[in-house]
């Protein structure tokens, strides 16, 4: 049995994977992916997850999304980001451990929750 | 607790393509090269087979005591490099049963490669016997200068769990004549292994601390105990064994534990071991390495996530448990359900036996599962449930003791059961049917040892749970109140040594009596 590469150098090489570069920046992985509807749709939206969310990735996946803070939300649990200007919400993952590509899994995730924004 | 011990695990998979590899037909010795991984506890470094590399042609003989070409070495040696693992040598005694010896030829062969191997590898060569007669198994650990440390054990994790022992450094205990119905049960050479096997109790609430008590009146002789807590009020309905006093002189349930399992144990030299962290952190995961077997008696998704880890990545059966009262939200009781599974290799992991949701583990890491002000702006369903019954609480304790017997005794030859589930409103016990995922992350790092998944961490609420009792230690009124305690105590423990003491001689009385009479 061949265990993910994991961690969070697993989480990067598997966005690559799927032609997302993404960059770390205050202890947050951020990249770009596309809102496919909502507000943002169409539209590329910045997004990071922390490094230190990462360790147990990918059974255990991030919790928090960070955003720049003009993607807002009508409701949203919020903390400070690292990454200057940005916040980050509260938006935990549902049935998450049976993805063949979790890092794909993880973005479907993620354009969900950009295509909730206000 | 200084002393440092090797051993060897593998998986009931890995055992059985060993044993068709190495036990021939024709009676003749045979020989394999198998790649390891090292999972390193505070105490015991472990090392955790993962791939066979086989033989192939003209690259080992087999007549006689089986002989192997460098080419074959040297090639089993790129696959583990490649692969960041450690290179084992293992070979068959066609012949032999109980823990095997190295013959001198055995002993050179193994010595000449492992100044090799640890060179190429960065990790030292295990050198592994199998008996043919009983598959018993015996392994050692070389240093790279040729001297070998035997291991205290082999074990192999399949539907049960088998230990081959090593009688020099883990000698069996002395059968008590206070152990003889239990004995009675399974036989003198069950007891034996069961009694060495070391055991990690973690969390010592209602469950874990009467599976710690009910492990040392079976006589195991090494109980592990980890929990940070410290006893409430709200706990003494469940903390049988517990008091007032307890809360009042703000005692840790690992405390209260020690004491009520030191009076339980009929081994006669038992070793409680404390550990006063959070399996969450580094010390805790450490720790937890040196068992052979840890009960889960936590309900938090962190801890449980760090238990499910290690069952897959470091090859130590983890027996996890717990119970959900169905109450009506105006009060009264609809059901409750309780649960039993072994996580292991072959069987789900709690993830994908529904029992551990993964999204949740990074709320619990933050505290955030305990913030009632982040719970209410975010998902009033996220408060864990607090409901238990202390009358049914046993009932938990029941299954995981069941499930235990079955996968270290194997009743006629059967294992662990598989995930279990009673319902208390039908009388009903399933069997689930739970199956693992194919893609599970958890599963997937089988025997991966210390490249597990970063799991651990810093954890907050068990720093400041320490804390406040190093606080508490400190006030007056608990120093008097523990001196007056501690006074008790030590009264009581030497009453029990000459209880035990009387015992002793009267049963050597008895049999010399018997002796006398001719019976």
């Amino acid at each position: 049995m061949t265990a993910p590469i994991a961690g969070v150098d697993g989480f990067i090489s598997g966005l690559r994977e799927w032609g997302i570069e993404a960059t770390v920046r205050h202890g947050v992985v951020t990249f770009v992916v596309a809102a496919i509807d909502g507000a943002f749709a169409g539209r590329p939206v910045e997004v990071g997850v922390s490094v230190d969310e990462l360790g147990a990735w990918p059974a255990v996946p991030p919790h928090w999304v960070h955003l720049p803070s003009d993607v807002g939300f009508v409701r949203s649990n919020t903390q400070a980001s690292e990454v200057p200007g940005w916040v980050k919400h509260s938006r935990g993952t549902t049935a998450w451990g049976d993805a063949a590509h979790p890092p794909q899994a993880y973005v479907a995730h993620l354009r969900a929750v950009v295509g909730e924004a206000a | 607790m200084s002393e440092v011990s090797a051993s060897v695990a593998m998986t009931g998979e890995t055992d059985r393509a060993l044993r068709t590899h190495l036990l021939r037909a024709d009676g003749q010795e045979d020989v394999c090269l198998v790649t390891y991984r090292r999972s390193q506890g505070s105490r015991r470094c472990s090392a955790l087979l993962r791939e066979m590399v086989m033989p192939g042609p003209g690259e080992r003989s087999v007549h006689g005591n089986a002989s192997f070409t460098g080419e074959y070495v040297m090639r089993a040696v790129d696959v583990a490099r490649s692969a960041e693992c450690g290179l084992a040598l293992v070979h068959s005694h066609p012949g032999g049963s109980g823990w095997q010896r190295m013959s001198q030829p055995d002993a050179d062969a193994e010595r000449s490669y492992a100044y090799l191997v640890a060179q190429l590898t960065g990790l030292p060569m295990i050198g592994l016997t199998l008996a043919g007669r009983d598959a018993h198994w015996s392994a050692r650990h070389w240093s790279s200068d040729g001297v070998a440390s035997w291991a205290e054990n082999v074990r192999v994790i399949g539907s049960s769990l088998r230990t081959s022992w090593n009688d020099d450094i883990r000698p069996a205990p002395r059968a008590e004549p206070s152990q003889m119905r239990t004995i009675s049960g399974w036989g003198e050479g069950m007891q034996k292994d069961v009694a060495r096997l070391r055991v990690l109790v973690v969390g010592l609430g209602s469950v874990g601390l009467e599976v710690a008590l009910r492990l040392a009146a079976t006589g195991v002789e090494t109980i592990g105990l980890m929990d940070f807590d410290t006893v409430e009020t709200k706990n003494l309905d469940r903390l049988i064994g517990a008091s007032a006093v307890d809360v009042w002189l703000g005692r840790s349930k690992l405390d209260v534990a020690r004491r009520l399992v030191t009076d339980a144990a009929t081994a006669s030299a038992p070793r409680i071991e404390l550990h006063d962290v959070s399996i969450c952190e580094p010390a805790g995961l450490a720790a937890a390495l040196d068992y052979d077997l840890i009960f889960s008696c936590v309900d938090r998704p962190w801890a449980r996530a760090v238990l499910n880890t290690v069952a897959y990545s470091d090859l130590i059966p983890v027996i996890d448990g717990g119970i959900h009262i169905d109450a009506f939200p105006d009060g009264g009781m609809r059901s409750a359900t309780w649960r039993s599974h072994v996580v292991r290799p072959g069987r789900p992991c709690l993830s994908c036996n529904g029992q551990l949701d993964p999204s949740s583990v990074a709320l619990d890491r933050e505290g955030l599962l305990d913030d009632p002000a982040y719970i209410a702006a975010a998902d009033p369903t996220l408060e864990p449930a607090r409901q238990n019954v202390a009358a049914l609480s046993v009932s938990v304790v029941a299954s995981l003791l069941s499930q235990f017997v079955s996968f270290v005794v194997a009743p006629g030859g059967e294992g662990d059961p598989g995930p279990l589930q009673y319902v208390l409103s039908t009388h009903s016990l399933e069997v689930l049917d739970r199956h693992s995922r194919d893609h599970c992350a958890f599963e997937q790092g089988e025997a991966v040892g210390d490249k597990r998944l970063m799991v651990v961490g810093r954890h907050r609420e068990a720093e400041d749970a320490r804390a406040y009792q190093r606080w508490s230690a400190r006030r007056p009124e608990v120093r008097l109140g523990r001196a007056l305690d501690h006074g008790a105590l030590v009264v009581r423990a030497a009453l029990v040594r000459l209880a035990r003491a009387r015992e002793v001689k009267r049963d050597s009385e008895e049999d010399l009596a018997r002796a006398g009479a001719g019976l």
